[in-house]
């Protein structure tokens, strides 16, 4: 159907429905992807989960809520100038399914290493001080005065930031990522999409409410201010001379032939702005000053920071020459005045294994990888799965601009910088995930590197959006997997308010496993001393190990299932040993609920004891 | 660069979210209401007063992620130099920052206004 206007050229007249859902197309399917999700919620029962987590669990429902939020995105960027209405309100529904999915169907907060912050969080809001002697990460008490004086003004405790904090951080992330994107790539279909694609590849779950949630979002807006409003094009002396020396010509000549690269490919970085001094000078005082803030934030955090900075600064892309020194310099400095509790304690684990970026991260991994399940095993591939899909998306995300004649050092730089970080410090089995989440903006960026033209690229656009299914399909096994055991039921929480109550201040505590939500308050108050597989001992053994002094024993639902899960315990265990300590004249229940139990341990006559 | 009405917008408010969680503060209300309010409150209205002041030039997305890093920095390092100091009192803290947040914005928003009105 057409109409003729003045010229004689017939216009063709777009039926009324098409126009319609290229107006509403993208914030009608967001709302309708969040309804759906809404009422998928309360079907999910996470306290069934099993060793593969919440995934068997998640209804129809809930996928279909998923795969409209898809359709809302691909909806939003089907142009090249995509509405911004469009892409926040596609991009706000999928991070509502995927991050919000937890909190909402959790009607208490999981995570017992949250509770531990918390707890933290709570001394500082009542009395202003911190205790490191009693837990050396109070050293780095900036998250836990800053929320604990927050709270005080709040009225609530410090256990009313848990729930939805993970959704807050991810949405807060975003900010920093867009301007991040902003600045390296062209199209803002692409500026979009790396966003969509960060929050479809952060199953890391490292943004509970925590130190390191708190100092990511600091650190991506200090890397963004030294790309973007200090950036910089000229390579220091000795690179230039080093790139224009004959054997790197020649490397270079091979290596862009062999892979069909052209030879000077341009920046893909915005032009960089002539800043006034005035400016300048701002631009680095807000570095120094977020910076310094970081330090007292987090112990790993402004270590990934001064690593990026200095590659930044040593590849010329940053005026910032020295701040990484400067952070270096006050790292050194709060470790040896504030820190002191933790390296005396932990000198070893601090130093021990720099340099052996190898052995650290095989042993972060390695360590990971040890299954006891099958679903337990799915969950561990997924993860190497996603990390593996992320990291070989960027490479190829690099290679097709550079096919196409641009690329974006800087975000190479700041996705590859932080693997340093597994030589600097010995920071445990957790090193290779902070890794991951350090380098996970840049690469979300590198990525979206496949859909940055222009004229929508075919093969681009195929790859990019096989890369995000990829990742959300495997992001319920990796995100969701732990949740038989991270998350804690209602009894479980009611059950340590009653330990609170009721067992006095310096008593020790007997528990399998720290998974359980007892730190939230009183920090310091209960020595707690892990059993592990001592629970497995019969009950003669039993009477040895337990202490002669009162005591208690106090048991819950999720340590049940890390036994279970984490440490292939049978599937009974705390049955049978729930009856070996009935068989103990001395051990008596003096409380119980659906998914917790505490015992009393009497005093006996002559010693004995379990040490932690 | 960040477009003057969306500058005000966000003027509008960090004028307005400071303002309620000072009033929730102030008069100790005990509402459902309160702790989102002095949340957000206190992060955006600190954080819009630092960054608005800053002579640089940013993208919305730019600059909320600069209010969002300063709204938790500001209150963070007041928080620690309050440990430090020995002097604990987080009510008079928060109280404080709050009105030398809002009275910030208020001049920020006088000074965007002015900007445009000249445009």
């Amino acid at each position: 159907m057409s109409t003729t206007v003045a010229t004689g050229i017939p216009k063709p007249v777009t039926p009324a429905l098409t126009r319609a859902f290229a107006i509403l197309g993208a914030p009608v399917l967001s709302v309708a992807a969040v309804a759906t999700w809404a009422a998928s919620i309360h079907t999910i029962d996470p306290y069934k989960a099993g060793p593969s987590g919440l995934v068997l669990l998640l209804p129809a429902l809930w996928w279909v809520s998923l795969a409209l939020a898809v359709a809302a995105i691909a909806t939003a960027l089907r142009r090249c100038n995509p509405s911004g209405v469009d892409a926040v309100c596609a991009l706000v529904s999928l991070a509502f399914i995927l991050h919000g999915t937890l909190p909402a169907s959790e009607p208490v907060p999981r995570f017992d290493a949250a509770y531990s912050i918390a707890g933290f969080t709570d001394l500082l809001a009542r009395t202003g001080h911190i205790l490191p002697r009693v837990d050396a990460r109070m050293s780095w008490f900036g998250l836990f005065s800053g929320a604990g004086m927050v709270s005080r003004a709040m009225h609530v405790t410090p256990l009313w930031f848990l729930r939805w904090a993970p959704l807050t951080f991810e949405l807060a992330y975003l900010f920093p990522l867009k301007a991040l994107a902003n600045a390296s790539l062209k199209t803002d279909r692409a500026r979009w999409a790396a966003l969509a694609l960060f929050l479809a590849s952060n199953w890391i779950d490292q943004d509970y409410f925590s130190p390191q949630a708190l100092a990511l979002l600091l650190y991506l807006v200090i890397c963004t201010v030294a790309v973007r409003s200090l950036a910089d094009r000229t390579p220091p002396v000795l690179l230039t001379s080093f790139t224009r020396s004959r054997p790197w010509a020649k490397a270079s000549d091979w290596g862009c032939r062999l892979l069909k690269l052209p030879f000077h490919p341009a920046p893909s970085e915005t032009s960089i702005n002539e800043l006034s001094s005035r400016q300048r000078a701002s631009a680095v005082l807000v570095v120094l000053l977020l910076g310094t803030v970081l330090v007292v934030v987090h112990q790993a955090s402004p270590v990934a920071l001064t690593l990026v900075l200095l590659a930044l600064a040593v590849f010329g892309r940053t005026r910032l020459r020295f701040a990484g020194v400067y952070l270096g310099f006050l790292i050194f400095a709060w470790l040896s005045w504030a820190g002191e509790p933790y390296w005396k304690g932990h000198l070893a684990k601090v130093f021990g294994g720099v340099g052996n970026v190898n052995s650290t991260l095989q042993s972060s991994v390695g360590a990971r990888a040890a299954a006891s399940t099958m679903g337990r095993a799915a969950v561990e591939l997924s993860r190497y799965g996603a990390a593996l899909v992320i990291w070989i998306a960027a490479i190829g995300g690099v290679y097709y601009l550079w096919r196409r004649g641009r690329t974006t050092w800087s975000m190479v730089i700041l996705a590859c910088a932080p693997v340093a970080i597994g030589g600097a410090t010995s920071y445990g089995g957790e090193i290779a995930l902070r890794i991951l989440l350090f380098s996970l903006a840049p690469l979300a960026i590198l990525i979206s590197g496949l859909v940055d033209e222009e004229l929508r690229p075919r093969r681009g656009v195929a790859a990019f959006s096989a890369v995000f299914i990829l990742l959300l399909s495997l992001f319920p096994l990796a995100r969701y997997g732990n949740e038989s055991f991270e998350a804690f039921a209602p009894t479980d929480a009611s059950s340590a308010a009653w330990v609170h109550r009721h067992v006095p201040l310096g008593s020790d505590i007997y528990v399998f496993s720290r998974d359980e939500p007892l730190p939230y308050t009183d920090v310091g108050a209960y020595k707690t001393i892990q059993l592990g597989a001592l629970v497995l001992s019969g009950h003669l053994q039993l009477s040895d190990i337990l202490p002669r002094t009162a005591a208690y024993v106090y048991l819950t639902r999720s340590q049940e299932e890390y036994g279970v899960v984490f440490d292939g315990l049978p599937t009974n265990w705390e049955v049978r040993f729930e009856r070996r300590l009935a068989e103990l004249t001395f051990v008596h229940p003096i409380y119980r609920n659906p998914t917790a139990v505490v015992y009393a341990i009497m005093p006996r006559l002559g010693q004995g004891g379990v040490t932690k | 660069m960040i477009r003057p009405s969306a500058r005000l917008l966000l003027d509008g408010l960090a004028d307005v979210a400071g303002t309620l969680a000072l009033a929730c503060v102030v008069a100790n209300l005990s509402t459902a209401t309160r702790p989102p309010l002095v949340l957000a409150g206190l992060v955006f209205s600190s954080g819009w007063a630092v960054t608005a002041a800053l002579p640089l030039p940013v993208d919305t997305a730019f600059a909320v992620a600069l209010a969002l890093a300063f709204g938790v920095a500001v209150p963070t390092a007041v928080s620690i130099v309050l440990v430090e100091g020995g002097w604990w009192r987080p009510i008079t803290a928060v109280t404080v920052l709050l009105v030398a947040a809002s009275t910030t914005n208020v001049f920020h928003t006088a000074r965007h206004l002015r900007q445009m009105g000249r445009r």
